[in-house]
Formats: structure tokens, C-alpha cells, sequence
């Protein structure tokens, strides 16, 4: 059995509205190994949050997937009637969404959610499932969870109830986790620790995990790859270590500059010029021309082809022409 | 050059308007054309009712009772003069309808104006002044709003109606009717000119006009009064329907406009007598014409309701 | 939670007497008592006696107690038209008017609740434009129209159903009900849905709006992310979470309806309540007047009390205390 769990290539998200037709992801691809964990990375309006919901197989109508595919452990599944892609989700892939409070329905109980979730998908009794989810709260370090279990979301803290979110996404032991912003609503204190628990329950339970965020510092604590995206389209993707200290693409050397680290003394953190285009408004060839320092005339008529750079790939003219930059 | 940059700024502005989502989702749905345009029609008509009305119904003399209760045109006993047939008075129907609406409408308009005059001025006071004022006002818009409409209007009708005895009911009766309809729409108007007022009234420019000495009263109403328009309209737009409705009820029960120079409501009230015995045309236009009126403003109302809400663009 | 529900039963109190009030300044002050209860003949003196005997003399704030203390007992005075006490020609007539808005509001939810879910499911169905026109309709018409084009075509034309009147009444306790005759049920169909129909279409957008604005929630968001079958998402999250504001509002128009009864009651000639109103208006009873404004305001207020409380003791959120 191949070591890849899941496969995109060539996705293509659009979003028909009366001004015309917005393309949210244009072309992204990228694989994902088994028990690995990958962060995906970008500005507000990158296109992250989409692409993990087209793998997921939630994107809203009108909104669509237009090209590429899906591959889940071989088996195809952008292209899935919506019964198939129901049973997929929460048993193969789950997610975990931003904010805890609105992902918890508040005239429920957590273990008549958690119930009613393994329940679904696992052919056990009511007293079964109750165990299991009792386990589980206390795997994800809810203290007294076999009493705790019968309160409402909004009894628990912000950080407890990301917690029971994760557990009511790995409760039916899936293969893939995607994290959607899962530490952007809690305190910083709190989200060290609901990173750390999200890596622990996927390694325990051998989930893979996709990290969206734009947050760098959670990513080069967790992630084993990281994916920066922008306005759309993949940028680079490599080894965590590798692209945080040898960034290749211009972008991503701007946003790890602008990074303020303790190491770091004196030196002014970098700040890109511009913002990202709308999505309304994307200039032809390379989206991020226009702010790039280096940008050279190729860059602004045609979209650069993603090539190996070492460990990375990067879609640059410049990395195309000139080879890996030190 | 100067005449360009004027006719400049109108072009834009009308640009502007063709431009934005609202003229957008207007033209969009047919459904809501067809209403603005029925809407028109009626308007017009009822306005222009002495210029185009066959008949005239509220002239005495010229009623003739060999005329009365003939059925309409197309039918056998018919009458070409009298397209939709008489009623026992012999007043043609179909001019009646025009000068009823015309009623109809006259207090539907006065009424709403009223009550949304009266809910700004209070929601204006009630969230400037804060403190006791605005609590006492808002207790008795909450206890009004647990109450119809129909209800309180017909309370203040029946029992205004009540105390000025028989006197000259002709005459009062549309004051009553606007009074008593305006008085138990206010509340929706005060409650959303509160909520924008208190939200104004923290902010800065207010303090500094203080300062500067303007009344802040005043600057309140320029900087309140156009963001609180469009909501106000929306209501403005239901509450209308909601009016004539009310209004054609009351006149329904009695205690409304009273038979001699009748609106939409109390012709039906009058034929429904005649509804067993055959004369269904009595009833049954005026009412037509009642429901085609208020479906035509509701379905503008809710056009503009989605139109002006954020949440759906 | 007890000291809120103090609260508003306090709340409730200052209403009744406000609205007492009113009620008493319009028995006291509009026409004159004795002038309704004597004839033109009458000398003064026997007036004046008759003045004091009535209590017509105390200072007003007296005037205005006896009011209230004799309406809490159940003493609304006599009718000037009837010459019987105001009370017992509304309990006669209560369960008339009660049976039909009970029936009324029955029909709006078992008609407005599904028909409210289908088209925020199925928001391109032909079946939904159906719908949504029908309710358009419903709260374009004005009851009374309905309840006239109703008889013209029930009753009139097709003679399947009458068009007024309660049919045969049968007495329970006290109560009177018409759903254990044929014919009472008869009559009861066509005003019920007059009455109800109103009703029936502001459930239906209500549901349809709540529901479609849940649907769009985060959690129901994740409830699909989860796997969860679309009858768990839909009736189990979806539906549960519509039915607080649904209930609450449905609980609040209870009221309404009593009140909108007065026009089905004369459009049907059904002898409740409402249309004993109508016709003390038109009379200038006032006793009867005053009650049935006392009568109304207290059934309003009654029915807002308990379905604040019931709110309170039904939502988790609020009934439980932060842990």
C-alpha cells in the first residue's frame, strides 16, 4: 500500500456571482503522506480554508469544484455522489473549524453529540458509544470527563471546547484531520496547548492532519511541510525547517521576514509592500508580481510553472531561470 | 466646461443608481416590476379618480334607484353604463371602487406618515434623553406591542366613536381612522430610531458639536435620521399594507368610514348583505381590488426588505 | 431564575392595573351610569340615590379600587344593554370563542411547521413558489375577506358548509363544545381557517427563515463534517434549534388570535366573545367594553408571563448556570 494518503491535483474552486465567475483556487496541487502533518499557509482570502473544504467536499453552491480531482487513499472522491461523500466524512476525513463555540450546538449535550457521531458511523451500542466518548474526552485532557460529559458547550472554557471539538472530529477514527484556523479564536495562551493536543491525538490515533493557518510559529512547531498559497495558487511547498530558513519564493521570504523572532536583534522585520489582489482583480501572469522586489517581465504576463527547487517546489520565474536562490 | 462637470455629476449619479444592486435585484425580478407597476396603476387611478371615473357615486342627485343592484355588463340584466354593475343605492360599482380606493389609500398614506412621524420623534427623544424618559416610553411601546394593531385601533375607533355620540361621524371618521391606525403603528419606527440614536449619540462628532455649541439635537437628526431611512422605509412599505388592511377592517365592523361616501372595506361591508341573495358583484370587486392592492405593496415590501438587508447580498 | 420570574410577574401586575385603569376611566366617564340605568323619567333625587348607591360620589381613587377589587372577584358590573351581569354573558359565550382559536392555532401549526420546513429544504421546488405564494396571499387578504370568500365559495356556491353559527353545542362542565356533533364540526371548519390562515403563513415564514438562517450555521457546518445523515442535520439540529423563536412567537400571537377573532366572529355570525364586543360598541355598552378590554389584557399578559418562563426553563443556555 503507497505511503500517499491524499492527492490533489490541479484543483480548481469557483464561485459563480453576477459580476462573473471568481476563482477562489486556481490550480493548486499537492500530496499528503500518512501521518504526516501539513501546514497550509497564506494571507486572509488565500484560498486555504476553500481548498480544505473542497477536500472535505463542503463547498457551498454555488460554488464548485471546476477542475482537478481528489484522490483519498486512492480511491476518488471529489466526484463522489453526496450519500458516498456523507459517509466519508467523519469516518475517513474530519474537521475542525475556527471557532468552538458556534461549531457546538447549544441545546446539546456533549456526549448526546458525541454519541450520536460514533453512532453513525460505527455499528455499536448507546452504552458502547458512551465509553468511547468518555475515553476520548480524557484523551484530549478534559479533566472528570466521565462527569463532564453530560454538561453544554457553553459550560466549558474556550480552550475546553476546542478540545471536545477535537474529539468529536477524530471520534470516528479517520484517517485525515483537517484544521481549519483551530487556534485563530482562543487565547494565545490556551493555543499552544490545543496545538499540542491536536498533534497528539492525530499521531495516537494515526490521522493525518492538514494545518490551516496563518499562523507560521504554529506551523514550524508541528507541521513536518509546510504550503504557502497566495491569491489562489500555490507558491512553494517543502520541509518545514527548509522553507522557513531557505525561503525560495519572494513572497515567502517576505513573510518569513516579517516573522519577529528573539534570535533576531535590530534588523526591521520585513513588510511587503501592497496587499494581496481581490479576487475580482487578479493581474495576469504571477498574482504577486506587483508587490515582488524582482519581478521581471515574464512575471507579469504569465503565470510561472511550479518546478523542484532542492527540497521544494516553487512556482517562480526567477527560481525557473536563474536555479535555487542561497 | 463648467455645464459638463454639473450634467457630469447628475449622469453619475444617475450611473450610479443603474449601477447599484438595488436597481439590479429590482430589475432582476419580474415579479416585483409587475408589483411596482400595479402599484402605480392603482395610485394613479385613485388619484385621478374625478378625471376618469364614469359616475360619480357620492353625488346624491345623480343616483337613481330604478338603477340599483343591476349585475355587470357582460351579464344578461346588464347595463353598459354601469360596467361592474350598482349596489342597492344605485352607485356604479366600478366608480365607487375608484373613489373608495381613493379613501383607502388616503388614509393608509396619512396614517403610516403619522405613525412614522411620531415613532422618529420618539425614538429620537427616547434614545437622545436615555434615563427615565426612554424607559417610560420604551415600557409603553413594549406593552403596546404585546397587543394587535386591529385591537387598539379598534379600541380607540369604537370608543372615540362612542363618545362623540351620532355627531357628524362623516366628517371625523377619517381623523379617528388616521389617529387610531397611526397610534397603534408607532412603536416599530420608535424601537429602530432608538436603537440607531443610542448608537450615534456615544460617538464623537456628537460631544464636539456640543462643544462647538450646536444643539446636538439637530446634528443627531442630519447623522440618525439617513442611516435609520432605509429600515424605516421597509417598515413604511409593510406598514401600509398593514394600514389598509386595518382601515378596510374597521370599516368592515362599523367602526370606520361610514356608507354614505364608502371606502374599499365598507362597500364590502354592504354587499356582504347581498352575497346570499346573488348580488355577488358588491362584494366581491371592491374586494378584488382590496387584495390586488395589498399584494402589489407587500410584495414591494418584501423586495425592499431583501434588497436593503446586508446579511443577503 | 426565581428572582426573574418575580420580576415579571410584578411586571405583569403594573400592566394589569395600568390597563384597569383605562378600562376604568372609560366605565366611569363615558355616558353617564345612571343615565343608562334609568329611564328619562326618573326624578333627581332618585338619581342622586341612585348615585350614591352606586359609589358614584367617593373620591376616584376609591372609585377606581372597588373597580378593580369587584373586577379580580369576577364582577364586571351590568350590561347597559342586556340588563345582566357583564360576567355570566361572558362566561355564556367564553368557550365559544376559546374552542375556535384553539382549533385555529392547531391548524396553523400542523399546516405552517411542515410546509415552513419544506421550503427552506427544498428552496427550488415548484411545490415552495406554491407555498410561498399561498402565503402571500395569506397575509395579503384581510381576514374578513377570507372568511367572505370562503362562504361564497363553501357555502354559497357549493353548499358543502354553513356560514354561520356554531352548529349543535354540547355541554361539559360548563364548556360548551361543538367537536362532539357533525354539524358542530361543521361550522367549525371554515372559521378556523379563516382565523387561522393568517397564522398559518407568518409560522411558515417564520420556520422557513429561522431554518435557512440555522442552516447556514457553523455547527451545522460541522454536523456535515462530521458525517451526520441529512435527517440528523436537519430535523435533529436544524428543526430543534427553529422551534425556540417558532414556539415563543406562536405562544405570544395566542393572544392576537383572541383578539382577531372579533372579525371571524361577525364575518360567521359565531357567538363568542369577540362579536358580543363588536355589537357593545356599536351599542355603547360600556360595562362590556370595559370587561372584555380588562378580559383581553389579562389572557395577553397571562400568556406572555408564561411563555417568558417557559423560555427561561426550557433553554439549556439559560437555565443552567455557568459552570
Amino acid at each position: 500500500m503507497s505511503d500517499t494518503l491524499l492527492s490533489v491535483k490541479n484543483l480548481v474552486v469557483e464561485f459563480p456571482t453576477r459580476r462573473g465567475i471568481l476563482t477562489a483556487v486556481n490550480n493548486v496541487s499537492f500530496d499528503l503522506e500518512r501521518g504526516e502533518v501539513l501546514g497550509l499557509v497564506g494571507e486572509s482570502g488565500a484560498g486555504k480554508s476553500i481548498t480544505g473544504s473542497a477536500v472535505i467536499g463542503l463547498i457551498e453552491p454555488p460554488g464548485r469544484i471546476a477542475a482537478g480531482t481528489v484522490h483519498l487513499a486512492g480511491q476518488r472522491i471529489d466526484n463522489l455522489p453526496s450519500e458516498k461523500m456523507r459517509r466519508i466524512r467523519g469516518d475517513k476525513i474530519g474537521m475542525v473549524f475556527q471557532d468552538p463555540l458556534s461549531s457546538l450546538n447549544p441545546l446539546y449535550s456533549v456526549a448526546e453529540q458525541l454519541v450520536e457521531t460514533i453512532l453513525t458511523h460505527k455499528d455499536i451500542s448507546k452504552k458502547q458509544a458512551r465509553d468511547r466518548a468518555i475515553e476520548l474526552l480524557d484523551e484530549v485532557g478534559i479533566p472528570a470527563a466521565d462527569l463532564r460529559i453530560d454538561d453544554y458547550p457553553h459550560q466549558f472554557s474556550g480552550g475546553m471546547r476546542q478540545r471536545v471539538v477535537i474529539a468529536l472530529a477524530l471520534c470516528a477514527d479517520p484517517e485525515l484531520i483537517i484544521a481549519d484556523e483551530p487556534t485563530t479564536a482562543l487565547d494565545v495562551s490556551v493555543q499552544s496547548q490545543i496545538v499540542s493536543v491536536l498533534k497528539k491525538m492525530c499521531s495516537e490515533h494515526g490521522a493525518s492532519v492538514i494545518l490551516i493557518t496563518h499562523d507560521i510559529g504554529v506551523i514550524a512547531e508541528v507541521a513536518d511541510r509546510v504550503a504557502v498559497l497566495y491569491s489562489g495558487r500555490m507558491a512553494e511547498i517543502g520541509p518545514v525547517r527548509d522553507v522557513i530558513k531557505h525561503p525560495q519564493h519572494p513572497y515567502t521570504k517576505g513573510l518569513m521576514g516579517s516573522i519577529p523572532t528573539i534570535t533576531q536583534e535590530g534588523d526591521r522585520l520585513t513588510q511587503i509592500p501592497g496587499s494581496m489582489p481581490r479576487l475580482t482583480d487578479r493581474p495576469p501572469g504571477c498574482a504577486f508580481a506587483p508587490r515582488c522586489e524582482m519581478a521581471m517581465g515574464a512575471c507579469h504576463q504569465s503565470h510561472p510553472s511550479e518546478e523542484n527547487v532542492g527540497t521544494a517546489r516553487v512556482a517562480c520565474h526567477l527560481i525557473t531561470k536563474m536555479g535555487a536562490v542561497a | 466646461m463648467p455645464m459638463n462637470k454639473e450634467t457630469g455629476r447628475k449622469m453619475s449619479l444617475i450611473v450610479r443608481i443603474l449601477d447599484s444592486d438595488i436597481w439590479y435585484s429590482f430589475t432582476r425580478s419580474k415579479v416585483t416590476m409587475i408589483a411596482a407597476l400595479i402599484t402605480f396603476l392603482i395610485f394613479a387611478s385613485a388619484l385621478s379618480a374625478p378625471i376618469i371615473s364614469p359616475h360619480n357615486p357620492f353625488d346624491l342627485a345623480s343616483l337613481s334607484l330604478m338603477d340599483s343592484l343591476l349585475p355587470p355588463a357582460w351579464s344578461a340584466e346588464g347595463d353598459p353604463n354601469y360596467l361592474l354593475g350598482t349596489d342597492d343605492q344605485g352607485r356604479d360599482v366600478l366608480s365607487t371602487i375608484l373613489y373608495g380606493s381613493r379613501i383607502s389609500l388616503a388614509v393608509g398614506l396619512v396614517s403610516v406618515a403619522f405613525a412614522a412621524v411620531l415613532g422618529i420623534t420618539l425614538g429620537l427623544i427616547a434614545g437622545y434623553m436615555g434615563g427615565r424618559v426612554d424607559a417610560i416610553i420604551m415600557r409603553i411601546a413594549d406593552v403596546q406591542l404585546s397587543f394587535p394593531a386591529i385591537l387598539i385601533a379598534l379600541l380607540i375607533a369604537g370608543t372615540v366613536n362612542a363618545l362623540a355620540g351620532g355627531m357628524d361621524r362623516e366628517r371625523s371618521a377619517f381623523t379617528v381612522l388616521v389617529i387610531s391606525i397611526g397610534l397603534s403603528f408607532w412603536v416599530q419606527y420608535a424601537r429602530t430610531v432608538r436603537s440607531s440614536t443610542l448608537v450615534e449619540r456615544n460617538k464623537e462628532y456628537v460631544q464636539a458639536a456640543r462643544l462647538i455649541g450646536l444643539h446636538p439635537f439637530l446634528i443627531m437628526l442630519r447623522h440618525v435620521l439617513p442611516n435609520v431611512m432605509g429600515p424605516v422605509l421597509v417598515i413604511a412599505t409593510i406598514n401600509l399594507a398593514l394600514a389598509v388592511i386595518t382601515e378596510a377592517t374597521l370599516s368592515f365592523l362599523g367602526v370606520g368610514i361610514p356608507g354614505t361616501q364608502p371606502s374599499l372595506g365598507t362597500m364590502i361591508r354592504t354587499g356582504n348583505d347581498f352575497l346570499f341573495s346573488g348580488e355577488w358583484w358588491i362584494t366581491l370587486f371592491p374586494g378584488a381590488m382590496l387584495a390586488i392592492l395589498v399584494l402589489a405593496v407587500n410584495l414591494l415590501g418584501d423586495w425592499l426588505r431583501d434588497a436593503l438587508n446586508p446579511k443577503l447580498r | 431564575m426565581l428572582a426573574f420570574i418575580i420580576k415579571r410577574f410584578v411586571q405583569s401586575l403594573v400592566v394589569m392595573l395600568v390597563v384597569g385603569l383605562i378600562a376604568f376611566v372609560m366605565f366611569r366617564f363615558v355616558g353617564d351610569p345612571v343615565d343608562q340605568m334609568v329611564g328619562l323619567e326618573t326624578s333627581i333625587e332618585d338619581r342622586e340615590r341612585l348615585r350614591e348607591a352606586l359609589g358614584l360620589n367617593a373620591p376616584l381613587p376609591m372609585q377606581y379600587w372597588n373597580f378593580i377589587s369587584s373586577a379580580a372577584q369576577g364582577d364586571f358590573g351590568t350590561s347597559y344593554q342586556f340588563k345582566r351581569p357583564v360576567a355570566v354573558m361572558l362566561g355564556d359565550r367564553l368557550s365559544a370563542t376559546l374552542e375556535l382559536a384553539l382549533v385555529s392555532v392547531i391548524f396553523a401549526l400542523c399546516a405552517g411547521i411542515p410546509m415552513g420546513v419544506f421550503t427552506a429544504l427544498y428552496k427550488d421546488s415548484v411545490l415552495t413558489k406554491l407555498f410561498q405564494a399561498v402565503s402571500l396571499v395569506g397575509i395579503s387578504l384581510p381576514t374578513f375577506l377570507i372568511g367572505i370568500l370562503l362562504i361564497y365559495i363553501f357555502s354559497v356556491q357549493l353548499q358543502w358548509l354553513p356560514s354561520f353559527g356554531r352548529g349543535e353545542v354540547v355541554d361539559i362542565a360548563g364548556w360548551s363544545t361543538g367537536l362532539l356533533t357533525s354539524s358542530g364540526l361543521k361550522a367549525l371548519i371554515l372559521p378556523a381557517i379563516t382565523l387561522g390562515l393568517f397564522q398559518m403563513t407568518l409560522i411558515m415564514r417564520l420556520v422557513r427563515s429561522e431554518m435557512m438562517e440555522i442552516l447556514r450555521s457553523d455547527f451545522i457546518k460541522f454536523a456535515r463534517a462530521r458525517g451526520l445523515t441529512p435527517r440528523a442535520v436537519h430535523f435533529g439540529h436544524a428543526l430543534k434549534n427553529t422551534m425556540i423563536p417558532v414556539i415563543t412567537i406562536t405562544g405570544l400571537q395566542l393572544g392576537s388570535i383572541i383578539a382577531f377573532a372579533i372579525i371571524t366572529e361577525t364575518v360567521f355570525q359565531w357567538p363568542g366573545i369577540g362579536l358580543m364586543f363588536l355589537q357593545a360598541v356599536q351599542d355603547v355598552d360600556v360595562p362590556i367594553m370595559a370587561a372584555y378590554l380588562l378580559m383581553i389584557a389579562f389572557l395577553f399578559v397571562f400568556i406572555n408571563l408564561i411563555v417568558d418562563i417557559l423560555y427561561v426553563v426550557v433553554d439549556p443556555r439559560i437555565h443552567i448556570e455557568k459552570a
